[in-house]
């Protein structure tokens, strides 16, 4: 099948639907999917749509092995991160304080399921195989080294494949969920390079 | 009493799975963290059942399978990966059964263990 806007759309849609039945099937909570899109990006326009939090603000990721390269991020900022815990781990709002190991592999396995539902779909529609590595935390300075690596390797004008899904849980935890699935070979590199 | 060996990189999703086993009466738990692990514990530990992971470090889940079904291992697979080709490939390399994460764990995997399971009902 040809990658065009329209299959990218309709993965997109469907990653979407699945990031969402799988966050609410986790959190036992109501999940919408408050924007759910993708577009082809300068790396500008990246850094306006992942805004670029500071260094407080949580980042999980994984790199995008096989298939298309690139990379998976999980953005929240520190408090959803901490209401997000509290969620999946059934605990009242305000009990997480701090991000201890269970807490920072809580997100990770968030970023696991919920990236994976948009792999499937891509590789379903694109009839290709397509794989994601173990989920790592960083922080919001490595996203911009990140975006500085790329303009680097391939040049200030490239473009981008950008998926992007913004998850709401409601009722009282109130958590946003922002997920961006990015397609580039420099930004897969990055990752792997950071990895090691 | 049925040993069960969990095999995960997160500690999160062992931490969850353990628990729920527990709650259906299985207390007798190992767990492993990456592929290596999992081939260690299962040799040494002997356990009846096997829950394992695809995407660990080291050495991944279906790589796992390939060398502990051959020694006689009952596995059940747990992944976020739902794609058909693996599904296949953990099939009929030897895995009883495949279950796409999250799903419902209190229900479909302690079934499926009961199943595996040469004690009876833990309902």
């Amino acid at each position: 099948m040809d990658i065009t806007p329209e299959v990218l759309e309709t993965a997109a849609q469907q990653g979407a639907k699945g990031a969402s039945d799988a966050l609410a099937m986790m959190t036992s909570k109501q999940v919408i999917v408050s924007t759910s899109r993708v577009e082809e990006l300068s790396l500008s326009g990246l850094v306006e749509v992942i805004n670029t939090p500071d260094e407080n603000n949580i980042v999980a990721y994984s790199q995008v092995l096989t298939g298309v390269p690139g990379a998976a991020l999980l953005l929240l900022e520190r408090q959803e991160g901490l209401k997000l815990i509290d969620l999946l781990t059934g605990s009242p709002p305000g009990t997480t304080h701090e991000l201890d190991d269970m807490g920072q592999s809580a997100i990770k396995e968030t970023l696991n399921i919920i990236s994976n539902s948009h792999i499937n779909a891509l590789s379903a529609d694109f009839e290709m195989d397509m794989g994601i590595d173990v989920p790592n935390l960083i922080t919001a300075l490595n996203v911009a080294e990140a975006i500085d690596y790329v303009a680097e390797e391939s040049g200030e004008n490239t473009t981008l494949y950008v998926f992007e899904t913004i998850l709401t849980v409601e009722e009282q935890y109130q958590v946003n969920v922002g997920l961006y699935i990015i397609f580039n070979p420099s930004l897969a590199q990055f990752i792997k390079k950071m990895k090691e | 009493m049925t040993k069960i060996l969990v095999s995960d990189d997160s500690a999160f999703m062992r931490s969850i799975i353990t628990n729920t086993l527990r709650e259906a009466q299985y207390t007798d738990i190992v767990e492993a963290e990456d592929g290596e692990e999992a081939i260690a514990l299962y040799r040494s530990e002997k356990p009846d059942i096997v829950l394992l992971d695809i995407n660990m470090p080291k050495l991944d889940g279906l790589s796992v399978l390939e060398t502990i079904a051959p020694e006689g291992a009952t596995v059940i697979m747990i992944s976020a990966i739902g794609q058909q080709k693996f599904i296949d490939k953990a099939l009929e390399t030897g895995a009883k059964d495949f279950f796409i994460k999250p799903y419902a764990i209190k229900t479909d995997l302690v079934s499926k263990i009961n199943c595996l399971s040469n004690e009876p009902s833990h309902d």
